[in-house]
């Protein structure tokens, strides 16, 4: 088996079709499981029977028709409880998101342009390179746990520490972006043109270096996810009733230990099928981005026209 | 300042030297070179890859700094001028540089776009109309179909895309205009006609004009002075009868016999771009 | 001379270790005391009746509070070169001792899963390559996509529920041991276990260690995976394997060849993912009841405790920046590519 796979490997190496074949069908498929948890989190007062912080029956109701995934050690409804566990991970995840690309963004430029100039400016941009490369060497938990100690455990605490977490992939993605447009002639031809520095970092700088820090922008989202789950198990998340899902599977441990599984076990799936599903629309949306943004461009162009 | 032209000017270059890098690296693109160019000059450079041909052109525009030496403009340094906001924007709508690189353009900005920034920048044209207006008769000057102003830089041919690039200088209306390279990247038939271009736009709006080629053909057809560069150094200078008909350099001699040896003669220096532009 | 010139690379990257380290120890210095709350008060508020002045400043002597931050910056300095971090404002053991109990145990999970997950990411690179099946290799690719993405406690807890709640094969996750106490020896329980012949230890710690070493395994595996199958796929179509089927080199070398050759692509991702691997442990460690590092970290947070807080930080730092140093080490020693200054010798 082994030799026909080698044979044929060295007959025929695997030939990636040149354009491969898109479709509605996988665009549908790529944005799903991402518009799936947005779904959830935007109709959760919906989807859940009961209030996510009050007790609403007995404690640890085994699961039943009316309490979908049982209740937990207060008598909390589990079923709506995750729910809105969905929307907190999902509030959480696009603030975050969109925090640090946007800061990643204009840091990372800022780290970019000013790199090799000399005075004010160039040391700055170095710092700021300097305590981005400081800032992976942490731990993200142990930055959450520092971050939380010290700006007290609040949603805007959290925030700025998981902000602090996932910044620094943005920023270097963008500055060696930036590197790479600065050498570009039209900057020069900008200069020429009269334009300020100012106005051509805003104008052609940013725009033209953004590709990759948008495109890790799910990633960011789905990291965002798990920092937020792993900092509420260790107990420095989000405030205590509050349906978050790391909180609600530590809170959980108790009954776990007397055999009552079902306040851990349905945010914990949550949590892997969210992060999962994530991951996968984060992978599969830019393959088939291209396609997405020639069709709609496309149709754009012809309505524009038919109008004309 | 000669005459009461109100297009003169003199542009001087004394001692100008510039060298890259420091210590065992360093490297001297240009030597002590002294030039004078004004609003009669049609100044040819030619030499090598490498001879410094570029950085000369660069340093004029101040997109590089000489190592030492003065630029002045006007009787006024290039530092000087391009310390303000005010008297910077005055100088780069005097004096314009098109590159060599045809990738000048931002490809996100349609040629509309990158087009309209020095005219509004340089110029303060507002109105929409105008600018419109002159970008159709920038357009018209250099035989380009203004319907290609909404396109992108990649969906246009380079030679298209490099009488943009001149498009975007001339509309300035600048009193020099320092061309780098903006021809070698074309296919010959395409040269001669923005070659002619070039030459016609010069001579109706009677500016100076810098022609920076490694082709002796484009220059001489272009250019009625010649500077000759190598490692840096200006080797030969004068007319470009002169200097064709009797080289005094051995440099300038080799490089008239390697084009001897290999243009063919319909693309000889003389009757090239003539016959070319009857094609046209 | 030319000694330094062949070596510089490991020799520069070396010695910004310590420069790291004593710079963000710096950092840390500087954050610590962002940490609202006073910590003399709150010792002295654990006291009864009145306490005078003279009491609080004594107090605050003792801690090494006294004098401006810059004194106090320059005694941590002074400290840090002699790898004395102080001592702990609550306990008053010297801050050292506390992360050094602690990080053994820590590092030891740590070390039980890379090892795991490397293992069982060999087997399925082997899997990978032997049978040309096509749904074994699927299913060994959707595996290896699941890398960074379900946190290392969410796949503890669904061992905990499987075979603890359901099947009732392995004991409750309840520390390292049921009754008595961990001999002390290295810090590293199941080497002080066998040390000291504690057989019995050493056994229910194993069995307490199958379920948080598995998730461990079971979350980082892909990781590596990723890179390995990565770099089997581009390595099976390279002229150095196609030239040894063409010569009739034995299935086995051609193997063996390609496995090695792959192997270099996994060294790399090491480096990256250590700082989850920490963060990880510190999760399983707190579902288990096994109390390491991370434990530390957040009682010094709660309980203002400046000086130990700032040794953990500075441990903990030092620990990933050793690790991302040793794999740099490695990456750059396998591909002298990735030195630095290679490219301005060649000019
Ligand atoms: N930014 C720079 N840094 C270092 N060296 C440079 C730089 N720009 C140019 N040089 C060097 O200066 C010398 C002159 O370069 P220049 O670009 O002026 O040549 P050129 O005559 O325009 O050549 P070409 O015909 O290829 O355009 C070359 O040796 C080049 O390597
Ligand atoms: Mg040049």
């Amino acid at each position: 088996m082994a030799e026909t796979l080698i044979a044929k490997t060295v007959q025929a190496p695997p030939r990636r079709p040149a354009r491969k074949r898109f479709g509605w069908l996988r665009v549908t498929l790529a944005f799903l499981p991402l518009v799936a948890i947005l779904v959830v989190a935007l109709f959760a007062p919906l989807i859940a029977p009961y209030d996510p912080v009050t007790t609403v029956a007995a404690s640890r109701l085994p699961p039943s028709a009316a309490y979908l995934f049982g209740t937990d050690a207060v008598g909390m409804d589990v079923f709506s409880r995750t729910i809105f566990g969905a929307r907190v991970a999902v509030q959480f995840g696009v603030i975050v998101a969109l925090c640090s690309t946007i800061g990643g963004i204009l840091i990372g430029t800022f780290i970019g342009l000013s790199e090799s100039s000399r005075g004010v400016v160039g040391w700055i941009g170095r710092l700021l390179n300097q305590i981005s490369d400081y800032l992976i060497a942490i731990p993200s938990i142990i930055l959450g746990i520092v971050v939380v100690g010290i700006m007290g455990s609040s949603d805007f605490a959290l925030i700025v520490a998981i902000t602090l977490c996932l910044i620094q992939a943005t920023i270097k993605l963008t500055r060696a972006e930036v590197l790479r447009v600065r050498r570009e002639a039209y900057l020069e031809a900008a200069k020429l043109a009269g334009e300020s520095p100012l106005r051509s970092a805003l104008v052609h700088v940013v725009p033209n270096s953004i590709g990759p820090a948008m495109r890790n922008m799910p990633l960011v989202f789905g990291n965002c996810v798990i920092i937020l789950a792993s900092l509420g198990f260790i107990g420095v998340g989000v405030k205590a009733p509050t349906p978050e899902w790391g909180y609600m599977i530590s809170s959980a441990l108790s009954s776990l230990m007397l055999g009552r599984w079902w306040p851990a076990i349905f945010p914990a799936i949550f949590v892997a099928l969210s992060v999962l599903a994530i991951a996968y629309s984060s992978r599969a949306i830019p393959q088939v981005w291209p396609y997405l943004a020639a069709n709609v461009k496309k149709r754009f162009r012809t309505e524009r026209n038919s109008r004309a | 300042m000669t005459s009461s032209d109100g297009t003169d000017f003199e542009l001087t270059l004394s001692a100008v030297r510039k060298d890259f890098g420091r210590g065992h690296r360093k490297v001297t693109a240009v030597q002590p070179v002294d030039l004078r160019l004004d609003a009669h000059s049609e100044l040819g450079v030619i030499g090598e890859s490498g001879s410094g041909k570029s950085t000369l052109a660069r340093m004029i525009v101040g997109l590089e700094h000489p190592t030492s030496g003065v630029i002045s403009y006007q009787g006024r340094s290039v530092e000087d001028w391009l310390s303000n906001r005010a008297s910077r924007l005055a100088y780069r709508q005097q004096v314009q540089y098109v590159a060599q690189d045809t990738t000048s353009f931002d490809p996100r900005q349609t040629f509309f776009e990158s087009v309209l920034v020095p005219l509004r920048i340089l110029r303060g044209v507002q109105s929409r109309s105008e600018i419109r207006d002159r970008l159709e008769a920038i357009a018209e000057d250099l035989s380009l179909d203004p319907a290609l102003y909404s396109r992108y830089p990649h969906q246009v041919s380079g030679g298209q895309r490099q009488r943009f690039a001149l498009a975007r200088s001339l509309v300035v209306e600048p009193r020099l205009l320092i061309c780098d390279e903006v021809v070698s990247a074309l296919d010959v038939s395409v040269q001669g006609a923005v070659l002619n271009l070039i030459k016609r736009h010069v001579a109706r709006h009677r500016m100076g004009l810098m022609f920076v080629a490694h082709g002796l053909p484009a220059v001489t057809f272009i250019s009625s002075e010649l500077l000759v560069m190598r490692h840096g150094e200006v080797v030969e200078r004068g007319a470009v009868d002169r200097v064709v008909n009797e080289p005094q350099h051995p440099y300038t001699r080799e490089l008239l016999e390697a084009y001897a040896d290999s243009s063919s003669p319909e693309s000889s220096p003389e009757s090239g771009p003539e016959q070319r532009e009857a094609a046209l | 001379m030319s000694w330094y010139r062949a070596n510089r690379w490991w020799v520069l990257r070396l010695a910004r270790l310590p420069l790291d380290i004593f710079v963000f120890g710096t950092i840390a210095f500087f954050l610590v005391r962002l940490l609202p709350g006073d910590p003399v008060s709150v010792a002295i508020s654990s006291r009864s009746g009145t306490v005078s002045p003279e009491a609080i400043a004594a107090v605050r002597t003792q801690m090494g509070l006294d004098g401006t931050v810059w004194d106090q910056l320059l005694r941590f300095w002074g400290g840090l070169f002699q790898g004395d971090l102080g001592h702990s404002l609550v306990t008053g053991a010297p801050v050292i001792d506390e992360v050094f109990s602690r990080l053994p145990s820590t590092i030891e999970l740590i070390v039980l899963g890379l090892i795991g997950a490397f293992v069982l990411c060999l087997v399925l690179g082997f899997l990978y390559l032997r049978f040309a099946n096509r749904a074994l290799r699927a299913s060994i690719r959707v595996y290896s996509s699941f890398a960074t993405t379900v946190p290392v406690f969410v796949v503890a807890i669904f061992l905990i529920v499987i075979f603890y709640v359901i099947l009732d094969w392995l004991p409750a996750p309840l520390g390292r041991v049921s009754s008595g106490t961990l001999p002390v020896i290295t810090g590293f329980p199941l080497v002080d276990e066998l040390l000291t012949g504690n057989v019995d230890l050493f056994g229910e710690t194993l069995v307490q260690y199958i379920m948080p070493v598995a998730a461990m395994v079971l979350t980082y595996t892909p990781n590596l995976l990723t890179q390995y199958i990565g770099g089997l796929d581009r390595e099976l179509v390279q002229p150095t394997t196609r030239f040894q089927v063409a010569a009739g080199v034995p299935r086995k070398w051609i193997f063996f060849s390609v496995f090695r050759r792959s192997l270099s692509s996994v060294v790399v991702v090491f480096g990256l993912f250590f700082g989850s691997l920490i963060g990880g442990a510190v999760t399983i460690e707190s579902l288990f009841g096994f109390g390491g590092i991370g434990a530390l970290g957040v009682r010094s947070v709660q309980s203002v405790d400046f000086t130990a807080l700032q040794g953990f930080l500075v441990v903990v730092v030092a620990v990933c920046l050793i690790a991302m140093l040793v794999v740099d080490l490695v990456n750059m020693w396998l591909d002298p590519r990735r030195r630095p200054g290679i490219e301005s010798e060649a000019s």
